[in-house]
């Protein structure tokens, strides 16, 4: 999916910006990516503390690291990258401490407190969402968690097929054929098909 | 090469993902745009797909922003650029009072004392002592010059 925004001013282009003290740069960057940022930290971790703290850091993180270089890869690709290596750090610590103990498919399928809808002003259209929203949040909960992790960092995070591979180590073939079954349960589930 | 529906199919994933090569992706557009069912199936794909990132979102909650948005402005923005946007923020209405009447307030009372009327003015240049009180009796008043002037003073005669 492509970023949002108007095209002449790229992800890369505005994080420069912002390293030369352009505060207006981070507005636009926010308003591009902190809807989606949140939503995959918080269906990641299923904790809305946790979430709030987890998705400043990443920001913040991305934004200040200076070995990151705008103009040699791309911001989102890094951006989630950092956002799934913290959300698996904090999982991999919850568990160790044992402090949480539920299970992630079914906390996705759950209504988080979601407060994307807050804009829009015609209940129908807002029930509609919702209703739209349940069911492709409980489809892709049913897909396994690798399968689900591929197509939300492609559909939200907007990361090619290189860049996917790279996060999660495996080669591009093996990420094109993943997704394609990945898709493929998706609609299945969202048209109710038998598999 | 002659792109096939099955074919097409096949590889419609790709063809929403945007992750084919130029010459393919033109040759499955062209097919997409001439055979219905292959449209049909294209538009079926790209709505599913772009269903998933409206409804994986969420608005972080107000106080992340804010917080998240004084740490970048701390991090990026120099002290002198802070304190040049804070002057640049509108002043509100108390602030302009407040420029008119402290500085009065202070000076009305740092004022020095007004000398009374009654006090006596003279012509000699060097009487200048008021007359002193009742309670400064035996007291030796400051030395106070007022209106002297130099050459006012008759040079002393040279024998």
């Amino acid at each position: 999916m492509p970023a949002v925004g108007p095209p002449s001013s790229s992800d890369e282009a505005l994080l420069i910006a912002l390293r030369g003290g352009e505060l207006t740069a981070f507005d636009e960057l926010y308003r591009r990516w902190a809807r989606r940022l949140y939503g995959y930290v918080l269906r990641h971790v299923g904790d809305t503390v946790v979430a709030d703290d987890l998705f400043q850091d990443v920001f913040v993180t991305v934004l200040r690291d200076r070995s990151y270089d705008p103009t040699r890869g791309r911001f989102a690709a890094w951006l989630f990258a950092l956002a799934r290596n913290r959300c698996l750090d904090w999982r991999r610590a919850s568990e160790r401490r044992a402090h949480r103990t539920a299970d992630l498919p079914e906390e996705l399928a759950e209504e988080l407190p979601v407060r994307t809808i807050a804009a829009i002003d015609d209940p129908e259209e807002t029930l509609a969402r919702d209703q739209q929203g349940r069911t492709v949040r409980a489809a892709i909960a049913g897909l396994p968690e690798a399968q689900r992790q591929l197509l939300i960092l492609k559909q939200v995070g907007g990361l090619t097929y290189r860049e996917i591979g790279e996060l999660h180590g495996i080669p591009e073939g093996t990420v094109k054929s993943r997704l394609h079954a990945a898709v493929s349960a998706f609609r299945r589930a969202l048209t109710g098909e038998p598999r | 090469m002659t792109i096939h529906c099955e074919m097409v199919r096949d590889h419609m994933h790709e063809l929403v993902f945007d992750e084919l090569d130029s010459e393919t992706r033109a040759q499955m557009v062209e097919h997409v745009t001439q055979c219905a069912d292959c449209a049909l199936e294209h538009a079926r794909w790209s709505l599913d797909l772009a269903a998933i990132g409206p409804a994986w979102e969420v608005e972080p909650p107000e106080h992340v922003a804010a917080l998240l948005r004084r740490k970048v402005e701390r991090a990026f923005v120099p002290w002198w650029g802070r304190a040049l946007a804070m002057m640049r923020q509108p002043v509100p209405a108390y602030g302009v009072i407040a420029a008119f009447v402290i500085p009065l307030v202070l000076w009305s009372v740092a004022r020095p004392p007004v000398p009374p009327p009654h006090a006596p003015v003279s012509d000699s240049p060097l009487s200048a002592a008021p007359t002193p009180d009742v309670a400064t009796v035996g007291e030796v008043p400051p030395p106070r010059v007022v209106g002297y002037d130099a050459r006012s003073i008759v040079p002393a005669p040279v024998f």
